[in-house]
C-alpha cells in the first residue's frame, strides 16, 4: 500500500496496463490455454459424472427403499393419504403374514439348496465347455461352438411346450422303458428338483451358453505361454486346466456363479415349465406368485383374523402390499451376501477381461 | 472395538488351531488316517483297469490327440444335453407346429399331416398343413399386432440400451471417489430383480378385475407411495412434474435391463491398452476425442455382443410371450408351437439384420474378418 502511494498516475496506470497485459497474454498462450482448458473439463466432466451418479444411484435405491418402507407399514393404514415415506405405525404383521403365507424359512432352505446345486453344475459344465472350445479345438469345435450358442438365441419358449411333454415322459430310444418295467419316467413334477440339476449338468441351465461364451472369451485371452510352460513341466491336460486355468479364472467364476446364483434365484419361468413348486416343497418364487389366490383363505384362520381389519382384508392394495414384502423377503437374503461379494464381483470384472 | 473383536477372534484361530493339533495326534485321528490309507489303496486296485487302459492308449497318444480326446470329454455333458434337452425338443415342437397335438392322459397324440378317406374314396386331409400358422397369423386377433408391437419396442431398446450401457460403462471406468459404492449401487439391479412380484401383482390385477370389476387394479399400490403426488402437492408444475416422472420410469427401466450390458462393456474397456490414451494424450487428444477414436473402436466387438444379447432379452421379456405361454397353458399345443417358430423367426431375421449392420462398422483388432 505505502508503495502505491508514492508512484504517480501514470506509473499506476502503465502498471495496470502490464499486469492487464500479462494477464492477456496469458490467456492467449496457446499452451496454457490448452491446459487451461483440459482442466475446466475435467472439473466439468467429473461434475456431470457426479449428478449423473447421483441421479442413477436414486433412481436404483429408491424403489428398494420404497419396498422396505412399504414393508414395515402396518396394513390398517394402506388407505391414509398422510402418509408417503415413513409409516406412522411401524409393524410387523405384513411380514408376519408374508412368513406365513410363503412358508418362508422352507421355501428359502428349498430355494437356497436349488440355487447353490445348480450354481456348482453350471459352473462345472460350462468351465469344462468353455475351455474346450477356447483351448482344445479340433476340426469341427467351432461348428459345435456355434450350435451351442444356438440356445442362447432360440428362446426357451420354443421348446418349453416340447420339453414339458417331453419330460412328463423321459424315454430316450425307449432305453429307460426297457429297464422301468416299459413305463417312461416323469423328470417334471411337483417336488422334482433334480430337472433343474440335470438341465445345469448338461449345460442347459438358465442362460448356460451365455456363461460358455464368457468362459471361452476369457480362456482364448490367458497368455498361450502359460499353458506351454505348464506343459513342459510336466502338467496333463487336465492337470494344466485345474492348477493353471482354474486359479486364473476367478474373476469369470465368480460372475458366472453369482449370475446362475442370482437367476435361478429369481427365475420363474423355468420353475413354472417343470412345475417343481409345491406344497410340500416350495420354491419362493411360485409362492410369491400365488399370494393373490390364498391370501384370502390364510386370512380366515382364527389366529391371524384379528391381525387386519375387515376391510382391509378384501382390498387388493392389501394383496400387493403382502406381494410386496415377499418380494422383499425374498430379495433380502441376495442383498446380504451381494453386500459381501459385491467387492469380490466388481473386481472380477475388471480382471475377467471378456474381450477375447 | 475393533482391536478387541480381531483380538478376540485372533484368540480364537489360536485355540483352535491347538485343538486341531490335540486332535492330530489323539488314536482316533490315527485309526482314521489308515482307514483312509486302506481305502485309497483299495480304490487303486479297483481303478486299475482304467488306468491300465489309460496307460495303454492315452497316455501314448500325441499330445495334439490327447487334446481332442480331452475337449470331447470336457463338452461330452454339454453335447449330450444339446442334443437330448435341447435338438430334440426343438425338433418336436417344429413337427408338433404343423400337426394337431392333443394330450389324453397323460399321453400325447400327434397328427402330422394324417389324412382320412373321403367319401369317394379319395385323400382328406384332416387339417391343413399349416392350420397352426394360419391360426396365428389370421385367426388369433392380437399375436401379429403384438409381434409388431414386440419388433418395434425391441428395436428402440437395443439402441437405448446399448449407447446408454457404454456411456454409463465409460463413467464407470476412471478414477473418482466413492467408485466402490457406486460401482456395487449399478449393478443391483442384476441381483434385484422382481420378475417374480411383477408376475404376482399381475395375478393381484387378474383376480381384483374379476371380484370388483372396478378397474381399481394394483395400480394403486404405486400411487400409494406416489412421489409425483407429493411434488405436485407442494407446488411443482404438472408438466415438469409429468415430465420427470416419465424420464424416471424410462430410465429405470433402461438401467434395470442393462447391467449385463454395462458389465460386458466395462471389462471391454479395461482391456483397452493404456498406452493408446497416453499416446493419444501427448498428441493433444481430448477425452472425448479419445473416447470417439480408441474407446469405441477397441470395443466395438463388444458392440455385436452386447446387441445379440439386447435382442434376445428384450425378445424373452415382451408381452408376447404371455400369448404364447396362454396357448400352452389352454394345452393347445399346435398353436404354442407355431407362434413361437414365428417368433424365432422374427428374432432371427432381427439379429441378422443388426449383426449384419454392425459387422460393416465393427472394427477387429487381429482383422480377421
Amino acid at each position: 500500500m505505502t508503495r502505491n502511494n508514492t508512484l504517480t498516475k501514470e506509473q499506476k496506470k502503465a502498471l495496470r496496463k502490464e499486469r492487464y497485459d500479462a494477464i492477456m497474454a496469458d490467456l492467449r498462450n496457446p499452451v496454457k490455454k490448452a491446459v487451461r482448458g483440459r482442466k475446466i473439463a475435467g472439473k466439468a466432466s467429473s461434475l456431470l459424472r457426479t449428478i449423473v451418479f447421483i441421479g442413477l444411484s436414486f433412481v436404483i435405491l429408491f424403489p428398494i427403499f420404497q419396498q422396505l418402507m412399504l414393508a414395515f407399514r402396518h396394513p390398517n393404514d394402506i388407505n391414509n393419504p398422510l402418509i408417503v415415506w415413513i409409516p406412522e405405525h411401524w409393524s410387523l404383521v405384513n411380514f408376519t403374514i408374508a412368513i406365513q403365507l410363503t412358508q418362508y424359512w422352507k421355501s428359502l432352505l428349498n430355494t437356497f439348496r436349488v440355487s447353490l446345486i445348480t450354481t456348482v453344475f453350471q459352473l462345472a459344465s460350462t468351465a469344462l465347455a468353455g475351455y474346450a472350445f477356447a483351448r482344445l479345438k479340433f476340426k469341427g469345435s467351432n461348428i459345435l461352438f456355434w450350435m451351442v450358442m444356438l440356445t442362447l438365441i432360440i428362446p426357451p419358449q420354443v421348446t418349453a411346450a416340447s420339453r414339458a411333454l417331453y419330460f412328463s415322459n423321459f424315454d430316450i430310444f425307449g432305453l429307460i422303458s426297457l429297464f422301468n418295467n416299459g413305463e417312461a419316467i416323469a423328470l417334471r413334477g411337483p417336488g422334482k428338483d433334480y430337472i433343474f440339476y440335470i438341465m445345469a449338468a448338461t449345460g442347459q441351465g438358465i442362460r448356460a451358453s451365455l456363461f460358455i461364451f464368457l468362459f471361452r472369451q476369457f480362456f482364448r485371452g490367458v497368455p498361450v505361454e502359460l499353458e506351454e510352460s505348464a506343459q513342459i513341466d510336466g502338467a496333463g491336460i487336465l492337470r494344466t486346466f485345474w492348477s493353471v486355468m482354474l486359479p486364473n479364472a476367478r474373476g469369470v467364476i465368480t460372475t458366472v456363479a453369482l449370475f446362475a446364483f442370482v437367476w435361478q434365484w429369481n427365475d420363474v419361468y423355468y420353475t413354472s415349465m417343470f412345475a417343481v413348486s409345491s406344497s410340500e416343497f416350495p420354491l419362493l418364487t411360485m409362492q410369491i406368485i400365488n399370494t393373490a389366490e390364498w391370501l384370502g383363505n390364510l386370512l380366515l384362520r382364527s389366529d391371524l383374523k384379528y391381525l387386519v381389519s375387515a376391510d382391509v382384508r378384501g382390498s387388493s392394495m392389501f394383496t400387493s402390499l403382502i406381494a410386496n414384502t415377499e418380494a422383499f423377503l425374498m430379495m433380502l437374503p441376495l442383498l446380504i451376501a451381494y453386500m459381501f461379494v459385491q467387492k469380490l464381483f466388481v473386481e472380477g470384472i475388471e480382471r475377467t477381461g471378456i474381450v477375447g | 472395538m475393533k482391536e478387541k473383536i480381531s483380538s478376540w477372534f485372533s484368540a480364537l484361530g489360536g485355540k483352535l488351531t491347538q485343538l486341531k493339533n490335540w486332535f492330530l495326534l489323539t488314536k482316533f485321528w490315527a485309526f482314521i488316517e489308515k482307514i483312509v490309507r486302506y481305502i485309497s489303496v483299495g480304490l487303486r486296485y479297483v481303478f486299475y483297469p482304467i488306468t491300465w487302459i489309460k496307460k495303454r492308449t492315452y497316455d501314448r497318444m500325441r499330445y495334439d490327440n490327447q487334446k481332442v480326446f480331452a475337449s470331447i470329454l470336457f463338452l461330452t455333458p454339454v453335447l449330450l444335453g444339446f442334443f437330448l434337452f435341447f435338438a430334440y425338443p426343438i425338433i418336436m415342437s417344429f413337427i408338433y407346429s404343423f400337426s394337431e397335438v392333443t394330450i389324453f392322459d397323460g399321453k400325447t397324440q400327434i397328427l402330422f399331416g394324417q389324412y382320412l378317406e373321403g367319401p369317394k374314396g379319395e385323400e382328406v386331409a384332416i387339417k391343413d398343413l399349416f392350420h397352426n400358422y394360419k391360426f396365428a397369423l389370421q385367426g388369433h386377433g392380437t399375436f401379429i399386432i403384438e409381434l409388431w408391437n414386440t419388433v418395434q419396442t425391441t428395436v428402440i431398446d437395443t439402441v437405448v440400451i446399448t449407447i446408454f450401457s457404454l456411456l454409463i460403462a465409460v463413467m464407470l471406468n476412471g478414477e473418482y471417489k466413492g467408485r466402490g459404492f457406486v460401482r456395487a449401487v449399478f449393478f443391483l439391479p442384476v441381483v434385484f430383480n422382481s420378475e417374480a412380484l411383477d408376475t404376482a401383482l399381475e395375478a393381484t390385477e387378474a383376480i381384483d378385475q374379476v371380484l370388483t370389476n372396478a378397474g381399481t387394479g394394483s395400480g394403486e399400490l404405486a400411487k400409494l407411495f406416489d412421489l409425483t403426488l407429493f411434488m405436485e402437492s407442494i407446488g411443482v408444475p404438472v408438466w415438469l412434474v409429468t415430465f420427470l416422472s416419465d424420464i424416471t420410469g424410462a430410465i429405470y427401466r433402461t438401467i434395470t435391463y442393462s447391467g449385463v450390458q454395462i458389465l460386458v462393456f466395462l471389462a471391454a474397456i479395461q482391456s483397452v491398452p493404456g498406452h493408446l490414451y497416453e499416446a493419444a494424450k501427448i498428441e493433444g487428444a481430448t477425452a472425448y476425442e479419445s473416447f470417439w477414436k480408441i474407446t469405441l473402436p477397441m470395443v466395438s466387438p463388444q458392440i455385436v455382443t452386447v446387441v445379440v444379447y439386447t435382442i434376445v432379452d428384450s425378445f424373452l421379456r415382451s408381452e408376447i410371450n404371455t400369448i404364447i405361454d396362454y396357448q400352452f397353458v389352454q394345452n393347445e399345443i399346435g398353436y404354442h408351437a407355431a407362434m413361437s417358430w414365428l417368433y424365432v423367426i422374427v428374432s432371427v431375421i432381427i439379429l441378422a439384420v443388426a449383426v449384419g449392420i454392425l459387422n460393416k462398422v465393427v472394427f477387429y483388432q487381429d482383422d480377421k474378418k
